[in-house]
Order: structure tokens, then sequence, then C-alpha cells
């Protein structure tokens, strides 16, 4: 019999890892040579691999495993890991869609029954994450702004610095996410209704979140969504749309712009 | 025997530490006394932030080496020229002396395991693993240095012994090897693995790093946790491979439950002892078997 390819292993020791050991068993030698021991060493590379991935949405994710216990995160974490395989090899990339998990998870799971707010919560700790990650703030330069406007008028696009997030919630989800920073309880917080408006963004490199107002939210979101200045200034009255600008300028949120 | 590699980069790197997030403020602080720090790329390859500014901050003031996670060397799929060019962008910033990855298989078409698995070990995955690893220093345009790893089984289909694997590799991609010790005692312990014929056989030439780290006593098997101290019987091991190759860098490793700063310092100050005392004891004669007493 030919001996397996590197492929043909390959393909056998994922499977083992996926639950199927059939084809690997086969072709390995282990101390204690027999199925169970061959089964016990596929557990450790299945364990250290689970690890992995469960150990980096615990890191991104501390405030809702602070909610949940950390038992239950852990088991929610790993139903999250066996549908939604990692494909980057760079970890902080995983988890952007644990947001939607946790949002179908709190539908379909009774122990979830009020806990509809997680997935906003999650939705914000990601954001967290990935501008802590983000690449370093360029300084927006206005009186080169000033003079694009003369040239091309309203056809100017704004730019937002990288690693800014928008998050829009009924849910008090600000006050949960801080109080967690303050070691407080989180457990006796009740889903309310409390419409909130956060900008998430990083100071030099610290990350910090800031509540905002829903007419700074909409101005931003036009911005996100790769809306000209004449096109935000057909959406919003002059006033709102000059103060909502002042405000994200002052910030230092604006990186810079572009021409359509 | 000298290291043909070591003498281009290593001499004047001594013992260092694996750098890691708990100790990164007390570095950049107190500035303690080590010979230089392992940057694991993976940590610091993003596009800004703090992670970013750390490696570039301990660079600028420590000798640093990149070690990978990701290259995924043994695997079966396409090389990930993305993760690459994270490597390379990195490694213009902080000029390190050595790049390495492990030799072995951590992806299998786009998924990624975040594990180091095991490769077979046949003359295909020798030709494989070397012809991949041209190619990522062709890119990186700098030689890499390949790590054994620990495992907990092997291939019945594998035709060559660990070293002669790794031996075979690195001659026929013309990189370095870095050698951890803890691996082959741990594999010794595991799957039988002949440790003094791997240190006696592996190509010194070609080591310019050794690592040591602590591994976890479970009732079947040595788990390679880099969760405590360096093992007695993994000193041993040094002490042994230094007699002939004192003058080789060495790291000490610690990734889980991560102990204060100082703990790492004294196990670096315990390699360094040793290295000194091999250095003294320089004039031995050269190429003697490796007797082990594990």
């Amino acid at each position: 019999m030919r001996a397996p390819t590197l492929k043909q292993t390959q393909t056998a020791f994922w499977l083992a890892l996926k639950g199927d050991e059939s084809a690997l068993q086969p072709m390995m030698n282990t101390s204690r040579d027999n199925p169970s021991g061959r089964s016990s060493a596929i557990a450790v590379y299945r364990s250290n691999a689970r690890a992995s991935h469960v150990n980096a949405l615990a890191d991104i994710f501390p405030t809702c495993r602070a909610v949940l216990g950390g038992d239950y995160f852990n088991q929610l974490a790993r139903h999250f890991i066996n549908s939604h395989p990692s494909v980057n090899p760079d970890l902080n990339q995983y988890g952007q869609q644990f947001t939607e998990f946790v949002f179908n998870m709190a539908k379909q799971r009774r122990e979830l029954d009020g806990f509809t707010y997680l997935a906003d919560l999650s939705k914000l700790e990601f954001a967290i994450h990935s501008a802590y990650y983000a690449a370093d703030a360029t300084p927006f330069d206005p009186n080169g702004f000033q003079q694009a406007t003369v040239h091309h008028g309203g056809a100017i696009l704004l730019i937002l610095q990288a690693g800014i997030s928008l998050i829009n919630t009924g849910y008090p989800i600000y006050d949960i996410w801080r109080s967690h920073q303050n070691n407080s309880v989180q457990s006796q917080f009740k889903a309310l209704e409390s419409k909130q408006y956060l900008c998430v963004h990083r100071r030099e490199y610290q990350v910090q979140v800031t509540p905002i107002d829903q007419n700074v939210h909409q101005i931003m979101s036009g911005i996100l969504q790769g809306q000209t200045i004449a096109q935000l200034a057909n959406q919003f009255d002059p006033h709102s749309l000059n103060h909502g600008l002042a405000h994200i300028v002052n910030a230092a949120w604006l990186s810079g712009f572009s021409s359509r | 025997m000298r290291s043909l590699y070591s003498s281009i980069v290593g001499d004047s790197l001594g013992v260092g530490l694996g750098l890691r997030a708990p100790h990164v403020a007390h570095v950049l602080e107190q500035q303690p006394n080590v010979d230089w720090f392992e940057l694991l790329a993976d940590n610091h390859m993003v596009a800004g932030g703090w992670a970013r500014r750390q490696a570039n901050l301990i660079a600028e003031r420590y000798p640093v080496t990149l070690h990978c996670l990701g290259m995924s060397i043994g695997s079966s799929g396409p090389i990930d020229y993305g993760y690459l060019a994270k490597v390379k962008a990195m490694a213009n910033e902080v000029r390190p002396k050595i790049i390495s990855d492990h030799l072995c298989w951590t992806s299998y078409q786009d998924q990624q395991s975040h594990d180091l698995l095991p490769l077979p070990m046949t003359e295909e995955a020798v030709t494989h693993c070397a012809e991949r690893i041209k190619r990522i220093q062709d890119y990186l345009k700098q030689p890499i240095a390949l790590e054994n790893i620990t495992s907990y089984m092997t291939f019945k289909h594998s035709t060559l012994t660990e070293v002669d694997f790794i031996n075979a590799i690195a001659n026929q991609a013309d990189c370095h090897i870095l050698l951890d010790l803890n691996n082959i005692y741990v594999n010794h312990k595991n799957n039988g693995l002949d440790a003094a014929d791997y240190l006696n056989r592996i190509d010194s030439r070609r080591v310019v790093e050794i690592h040591l780290a602590g591994f976890q006593d479970l009732p079947s098997h040595l788990l390679d946790s880099h969760n405590n101290n360096v093992d007695d019987a993994v000193w041993r091991l040094y002490q042994v491979y230094l007699k002939k190759h004192y003058h080789i860098p060495t790291l000490i490793e610690w990734d889980h439950d991560i102990p204060e700063f100082d703990t790492l310092y004294n196990e670096a100050q315990k390699a360094t002892a040793i290295r000194q005392n091999m250095g003294m004891a320089l004039g031995e004669p050269r190429g003697t078997p490796c007797v082990l007493p594990l």
C-alpha cells in the first residue's frame, strides 16, 4: 500500500481535529499505541487549537465574559468556534462575527432571556479591540481642506480616523461596559430601554468610548458611508451640519479628505 | 565547532527573554540588563497602536529577534504572502537579528488552527518545506530560522528521524535552525526520540539560537505548555550542547501563567552562568559525542 501523501496526511489530521479520527488513526504512532492512546494524542491538539481561539475571544470580549460567567462564555465560544473557523493567521482578526452569533443565540436560548443587549455589548467590545490595533492617526489638514473646498466645492469626501466605530443601541451598554472597567458587578443590570449613540476611537494609544448625540452619529455614519459634503448638506439642516462637523473636527476624528 | 551563521548574527546576542505583554511596561521603565528580547511577531503585527509601538520602543533599546507563528511552512496550501508582508514590514521597522518560525503546519485550505501541527517526516515533506522556505526567504530577503516543535504522536509513514528531517530541510533551503531543547526533551519523553543522537547530529553550523522553556508533566505525556521554569533535565541538555556550542544565543520562553519579570530574569541569569562556565572551559576536545544524563 502506498504511503499517504503530505496532503492526504494533512486532510486526515484536519478531519481528526474536527472530530473524525478514522483516517488519521491508522497513520499514527503514539506512546500508548491503541485507539484510546491515539485519541488522547489527537485530543491534545484539539484542545490546544480550541484554547487558542477561546482565549482570543475572552481577551476581546471581557465584559461579555464577565456578564455571562467564564464557564458559560467558554461554552458559547466553543460553539462559535465550531461554526466560525478562523481564516486569518493573525488571531487579532478573529471574532468579528461574534456579535451576530450572540444575537442569534440570545433569540434561541432560553437561558439568555434578558440578555438581548449582549449582541450590542459584544459589538462595542469588538470596536474597542479594533481601535486598539488600528493604524495610527494622521492629523487633519484644515488649510488643505479649505483650499480643496474652493476647487471641489461640495464634491469632497471626509475621511475619519482609522479604527473609528459607531454604535447605535437601545440598551445602556455604555454604562454596563464602564462599570466593568471599574470592576463593579454587572449582573444586576437589566436590559433597560435607553437609546445610546457611541463613538469608539483612539487618542494616541488609548482607546476611548465617547457618547455622542444622534445628530453627530448620523453625520459620522454618512461620512463612513462615503457621502460627500454636498450630500450631507442635502440631508441635514445647516445648523445641525455645522454643529456636528465642528464636534467631529474638535474631537480630532477626521484624518483627511478626498474629492469625488 | 563554531556555527557558520552565529559568526554573523549570534556572538553578541547572549541570553534573551521572550517579551510578553505583562512585562512590557517594566522593561520600558526599568530597562533591565537583558541581552536581547524576542518579539512574538504575531502580537505586534498590527496596523498601529500601542502593540506596534511597544515593539518599536523595545527595538530602540535592545537587540530583538522576530518569532513567528503563522508562516505555516509545511502546509500543503498556498503561501500566505499577506502574512509575510506584515512580517516584512515589521522587520523593516525593528531590524531583527533573526526571523524564525516553526517546522510545522498551522493552516489547512483557508482555515487556521492556531496550533503547531506535526509533519510526516518524509522526503516529500522535505522537498515541499524546503521549496516553501526558499520562497519565503526570497520574499523576506533574509534567511529564516526553523524551530523544531513538540509532538504528541509520530506518523507511521515517516521515513526520516526528526534530526535528519530538519537537517535535510535546512540544507536544501539553506536556512538556519532554532534548536528548542525543551521540545527535544518533550519528544524524547513522549515519542522516544533519541535526544543524544539528535544533539550529536543536528547541523550545528546552522543553529543560530537555542530556546529553553518549561513543560507541564501530565500523567500521560509532557505538555509543551511554556508555563514553568526550565526543567532540570532540559538544563542538563543545555549544558551538554553548550560544551561544543557555548556561543549560540539562548532564549528563555514563558507564554502562560506568566510570572513576575524577575522569575524570567533569574532563568536568563542561570543560562548566562552556564554559558560563561562553558566559555571558560573552551579547549575541551571538540566533536566528542554528547552523553546525556536523562
